[in-house]
């Protein structure tokens, strides 16, 4: 009999195995980062093949990692891997609450740790943008655009999708017939907050404004007003964006810029005066973590669930003042403004997945009931055979407390915080001094902008280093 | 015992094995482009091109020169529009309608990328680069998508069109364009 029980245990310790590595792997790559320390080595062991089921999430870290760590070619090659693997997803029955099918059986023996990661729209949306970014460094503005175009058209698919899962959510509610403990129902209560019908709630004007720039650059300058609108739309008190906004509505829109007129000190047209935009990137995503809870059944039976949460970052936007400074020695200060707190579309994304969670949940915690009490009838059987068969199937469901897990995965290289600055002169721009919360600095001296020319610029602040970059210079206009 | 051991390792295939995605016949089915529709586009076009016989007949029986410029991609999808541009100019070629410019000329070539930098419009940079060349007509594309998700399913709309100039005129002589709408197999949600 002592056999039976190492084959349980062998079984589940295999199961619990299997599904803890990725936390850690990032958690390495994360302070490996803030100590600017990340090498190629230690990113080969988020190199996992397609079957396994961290392979999205980790093709979208590498790809951000090698973004933030400027080696482009590998940023394009991840982030395509990522941006393939969401588009045959599309081609795929994926069930509601974004799970795919095959992994369920898993699920439910185990955890959710067991389904495939299949992301979110904001994370799509997310991989195809720095795909873009990544083309202006190869100073490629075509292939930048395509991208572009498709993050607009993930942001597009967001809204649809979205409709439909909340409509399916309200109807998972409906069916699942079960009751919370209360620190559970607290603690759903509370990341479900920001479920308030909000477009900066799951749409991204950092995105939409960096996208309204590209697209103004190409010459693309009614693509640029829509950009500008829905960036506006998302956040409208940004300085920049209704910046932006009135001075291309002047040109374009007459009636939009009256609408806007008096908001904000207006900007004059930019063409033959040198531009800088600065995006400046604060901290990561933090990990979600593991809560334990209760749950009672319609028939009067508890277990013990595991929900992923997110903590309160408590990381508020740091203040950053931007030094333009001109070829004639002055300088001019500018104060950078946040454009998106990227977590709390990761936040959202989690709340908005709660009752797809709860439903694999309930689903998992009846199955295991009915194995331990199909094992127990089998124990108690006449059949050895059977009452061997039995003791497994009853020592699954018995670890069902042990095995719940919760599924904590999310893409965690993502910035928390993103701010942006642009200035115009008419003088050349030979340096930029980012200054952040008055007590740390970086100069980008590797910079000159004639008159006509744009630039872009990127600064990823790790909290600890601080990277940064000139991605971009358009030609004179 | 074999019994035993198979369910444990069933417990940790089923903890371990992701999703393995069986291969989907992408000339045929969802909503990605694939080679064959490039294909299918381009030729669509080639040989109503070729096969016009009422520009033929304004072109009086003559085989003129063209330069074939670049097919623009305006999608949302890295398409190689090179490979595009290949295609039709086999079709042209094969037609006798047409004399190809072949653009191999080192010092035009600098010029030539002055014109792409100068951000002139489709239609003005293309007569400008005919001029460089020497071409009476100029020809050039755009291949455009436009993604729609309706109910659960995504559709993608793609058109490409053509336009063949005349470089002296600046007059469009010959337009067309081409569709293909993709859905995506299953639903979304």
């Amino acid at each position: 009999m002592q056999i039976f029980f190492r084959l349980i245990f062998l079984g589940v310790f295999l199961l619990l195995a299997a599904c803890s590595s990725h936390k850690s792997i990032l958690d390495d790559e994360i302070a490996k980062l803030k100590s600017n320390t990340v090498e190629e080595k230690s990113l080969k062991e988020l190199e996992v093949s397609e079957s396994s089921n961290d392979y999205l999430l980790f093709m979208q870290e590498l790809a951000r990692i090698y973004f933030i760590k400027d080696d482009v070619d590998n940023a394009l090659l991840y982030g395509k891997k990522s941006t393939d693997y969401y588009n045959r997803l599309d081609e795929k029955a994926v069930l509601a609450g974004g799970r795919v099918g095959s992994g369920l059986l898993a699920a439910t023996l185990g955890n959710d740790n067991n389904l495939d990661y299949t992301g979110s729209d904001y994370e799509r949306a997310f991989d195809y943008f720095y795909s873009s970014i990544n083309y202006l460094k190869k100073n490629d503005l075509n292939s930048a655009l395509i991208d572009i175009r498709a993050t607009s058209d993930i942001q597009k698919l967001a809204v649809a999708r979205r409709e439909a899962r909340i409509a399916a959510a309200h109807d998972k509610i409906n069916k699942t017939n079960y009751t919370l403990s209360a620190d559970t129902k607290a603690i759903l209560d509370k990341n479900s907050r920001m479920l308030a019908d909000t477009q900066s709630g799951f749409l991204n004007a950092y995105i939409y404004y960096i996208s309204g720039n590209i697209r103004e650059l190409s010459g693309d300058l009614n693509g640029a007003m829509v950009d500008y609108k829905l960036a506006l739309s998302i956040n409208p008190t940004n300085r920049y964006i209704l910046q932006d906004a009135m001075r291309l509505a002047k040109l374009i829109d007459s009636s939009y810029y009256q609408s806007l007129k008096g908001s904000v000190e207006e900007v004059a047209d930019y063409k033959q005066k040198a531009t800088v935009i600065v995006v400046y990137e604060q901290g990561f995503i933090p990990a979600k973590q593991e809560f334990r809870g209760t749950i009672w059944l319609f028939d009067g039976s508890f277990y013990t669930i595991a929900l992923p949460y997110y903590p309160d970052s408590g990381v508020k936007p740091n203040t950053v003042m931007v030094d333009f400074f001109k070829t004639a020695g002055e300088s001019q200060r500018t104060k950078m403004e946040v454009l998106t707190d990227v977590y709390t579309l990761a936040q959202n994304d989690l709340a908005e997945n709660y009752p797809f969670i709860m439903a694999r949940q309930v689903s998992r915690v009846i199955s295991k009931g009915v194995a331990q009490n199909v094992g127990r009838n089998m124990m108690n059987g006449n059949n050895n055979n059977n009452a061997g068969l039995g003791l497994l199937m009853y020592g699954v469901g018995a670890m069902s407390s042990v095995l719940e897990s919760a599924d904590t995965r999310s893409f965690r290289v993502l910035p928390h915080y993103v701010q942006v600055a642009k200035f115009n002169s008419s003088q050349n721009i030979n340096k930029l001094k980012i200054l952040v919360n008055s007590n740390r600095s970086i100069e980008i001296a590797d910079i000159s902008v004639n008159l006509g020319e744009t630039a872009l610029v990127y600064v990823v602040d790790t909290g600890n280093y601080i990277y940064s970059k000139v991605v971009f210079k358009s030609r004179k206009t | 015992m074999r019994k035993y051991l198979s369910i444990a390792l069933l417990l940790f295939l089923s903890a371990c094995g992701g999703t393995s995605y069986q291969a989907v016949d992408k000339n045929t089915a969802g909503s990605a482009f694939s080679a064959m529709d490039q294909k299918m586009l381009v030729e669509t076009l080639s040989n109503k091109l070729v096969n016009d016989q009422a520009f033929r007949a304004e072109l009086g029986g003559e085989k003129p020169t063209l330069l074939i410029d670049t097919i623009k991609n305006k999608t949302s999808e890295h398409i190689d529009t090179e490979s595009m541009t290949d295609t039709l100019k086999v079709g042209i070629v094969k037609s006798r309608m047409f004399s190809i410019i072949n653009r191999d000329k080192m010092d035009i070539l600098a010029k030539e990328n002055a014109i792409a930098q100068s951000g002139l419009g489709d239609s003005q940079r293309a007569t400008e680069l005919g001029r460089l060349w020497g071409a009476k007509y100029v020809m050039y594309g755009n291949f455009s998508s436009i993604v729609n998700f309706v109910g659960s399913q995504k559709q993608v709309y793609y058109k490409f069109t053509l336009i063949v100039q005349n470089i002296e005129t600046g007059e469009e002589v010959w337009i067309d364009e081409a569709e293909l709408n993709k859905v995506s197999k299953k639903g979304l949600f």
